[in-house]
């Protein structure tokens, strides 16, 4: 008790009352410094929670801290399991004027909680094709909602066909308002994720004037800025990156799936006969023209095959010339850098680095194009994804460099639930 | 969702436990400021703060959703640890 009596003598008055002499049974007699760390542990343990359940920003740092988990390793995580919200996964669908829209609703069976007396909800837009069963999406949305957020997955026939169309903005529109209807939701706390082509649909539907000032972010992760300047890429197979051209493949299996999307984009502006065999080209179980084919193909449509197949590198400016208006004028309805300065929701890019569906310098390109007009924006590379989906047996290193910027994002995309 | 809320409240309680054993090691209980004697300081300060942790828990579930729950049981029984025993030695006096 010697060291604890020294002690008393340092504590001045406190020495009457302090705890420290007294005498204990054997096993409390900690050593002076383990009941000194334990104080400190209490009192860090005291003010860390308190932070974390009182503030906003708090509240957003152990939302995204328990959202890491499930999005890093693309499974459920035990522990937002336990302390989650209990959820309920619905279908529903509704039909725009152009398509049939299909929703996959992940939301929490209890009420808003008292503070901020409100939900968050979000957009998933998964791109083309039916992703409606893809695991990594169910293990997003399901994660999403056991924290407190409303999630609907929108798909369309269009979109499910490969297909990109302007006329789908109505269908993103009739979501979000169907959300921001949804018990709990607050509709200044709607965002979008678009993922892959997804993110196109969402920035066309961000501008519409029933939400655009509405919405509270956009999450634009794998996608494209501008279609022609992608053609462009396609047809080089090549990326401008720092005035210097590399090397780029666009994917192949199971098939060219953003090849055929442009290819569906460009068909659509020609004659039956000439569009399928565009079509056929880059489409599954692909068909590759022969020579009588490419010979029946108008100049537009050939220079417009030719920057698909990238069969020649060297004559793309020449190609994209070849174009004809009405092509480019899809590609320009196509392109979210038509909208670019109208979208008022903060906007956060993620691109994967090398990502074979979408070259990365889309992203960079709107990126630069977001600065240029001084709008709010984030803009991270990744490389623990491979297009949007996580990769599988990631090192250390690309975890800590990327779970960095990747945390950052999720904590600013759960402030406004917090 | 019953027993999703029984484990939740189980979890809760476990770190009131984890606190109480920490404010007997930071000498903080009922029967380091003397308000108690013996044994029964200990098992009063383990049962003071596995109680406000669950009252802090849900406190924070109904305020804040169910994610703070954790947080919430942290806070209020380190601060039902550290005050209380101080408080009612006060008041004895």
């Amino acid at each position: 008790m010697a060291g604890a009596q020294s002690g008393a003598t340092i504590t001045g008055q406190a020495v009457a009352d302090t705890p420290l002499t007294q005498k204990h049974p054997r096993w409390r007699r900690l050593p002076r410094w383990g009941i000194w760390a334990a104080r400190i542990l209490l009192v860090v343990i005291a003010l860390l929670s308190a932070t974390l359940a009182l503030t906003p920003a708090g509240r957003a740092a152990s939302r995204a801290a328990l959202l890491f988990e499930p999005v890093i390793a693309a499974s459920q995580s035990p522990a937002l399991g336990v302390v989650g919200e209990p959820i309920r996964h619905t279908t529903e669908s509704f039909t725009t004027v152009s398509d049939n829209v299909y929703l996959d609703i992940y939301a929490p069976t209890s009420p808003a909680p008292a503070i901020p007396h409100a939900r968050e909800g979000v957009i998933i837009i998964p791109g083309v094709g039916d992703n409606r069963q893809a695991a990594q999406l169910i293990n997003l949305s399901e994660s999403l909602a056991r924290s407190g957020i409303v999630v609907m997955n929108m798909t369309t026939d269009i979109l499910i066909n490969f297909t990109i169309s302007p006329l789908d903005s109505e269908a993103v529109v009739q979501t979000y308002l169907r959300l921001a209807r949804w018990p709990g939701v607050d509709a200044r706390r709607i965002g979008f994720l678009g993922l892959s082509a997804g993110g196109a649909l969402a920035c066309f539907a961000a501008v519409d004037p029933r939400i655009r000032d509405a919405a509270a972010f956009l999450v634009l992760f794998g996608s494209y800025y501008n279609a022609t300047d992608m053609l462009r890429d396609f047809g080089r197979r090549a990326l401008l990156v720092n005035g210097h051209y590399q090397p780029w493949q666009p994917i192949g299996d199971p098939f060219d799936v953003p090849g055929y999307v442009l290819a569906q984009a460009i068909a659509s502006t020609l004659p039956g006969d000439q569009g399928n065999i565009i079509l056929n080209a880059f489409g599954p179980n692909s068909i590759p023209p022969n020579a009588s084919d490419l010979a029946s193909l108008s100049p537009p449509a050939l220079a417009a095959y030719h920057l698909l197949a990238g069969d020649q590198p060297d004559r793309v400016e020449a190609n994209i010339a070849a174009l004809s208006p009405a092509m480019r004028t899809q590609l320009q309805a196509l392109s979210p850098s038509a909208f670019a300065p109208q979208i008022r929701a903060h906007i956060y890019l993620l691109h994967d680095a090398s990502d074979p569906y979408v070259p990365f310098t889309e992203s960079r390109d709107f990126d630069a194009a977001l600065t240029r007009l001084g709008r709010p924006h984030d803009y991270v590379e990744f490389s623990i994804f491979s297009h949007v989906e996580v990769r599988s047996g990631l090192g250390l290193g690309p975890l800590l460099g990327d779970g960095a910027r990747l945390y950052r994002i999720l904590y600013e995309i759960m402030l406004p639930a917090s | 969702m019953l027993a999703a809320d029984l484990l939740l409240s189980l979890v809760w309680l476990a770190l009131g436990l984890l606190v109480a054993g920490l404010a007997c090691a930071a000498r903080w209980d009922l029967g380091a400021r003397g308000v108690l004697r013996g044994a029964r300081g200990v098992w009063s300060t383990l049962a003071l703060s596995a109680l406000s942790a669950v009252v802090g828990g849900w406190l924070g579930a109904l305020l804040f959703g169910r994610l703070y729950g954790a947080p919430m049981a942290l806070w209020v029984s380190v601060v039902a640890c550290a005050l209380l025993p101080f408080a009612l030695k006060r008041l004895q006096r």
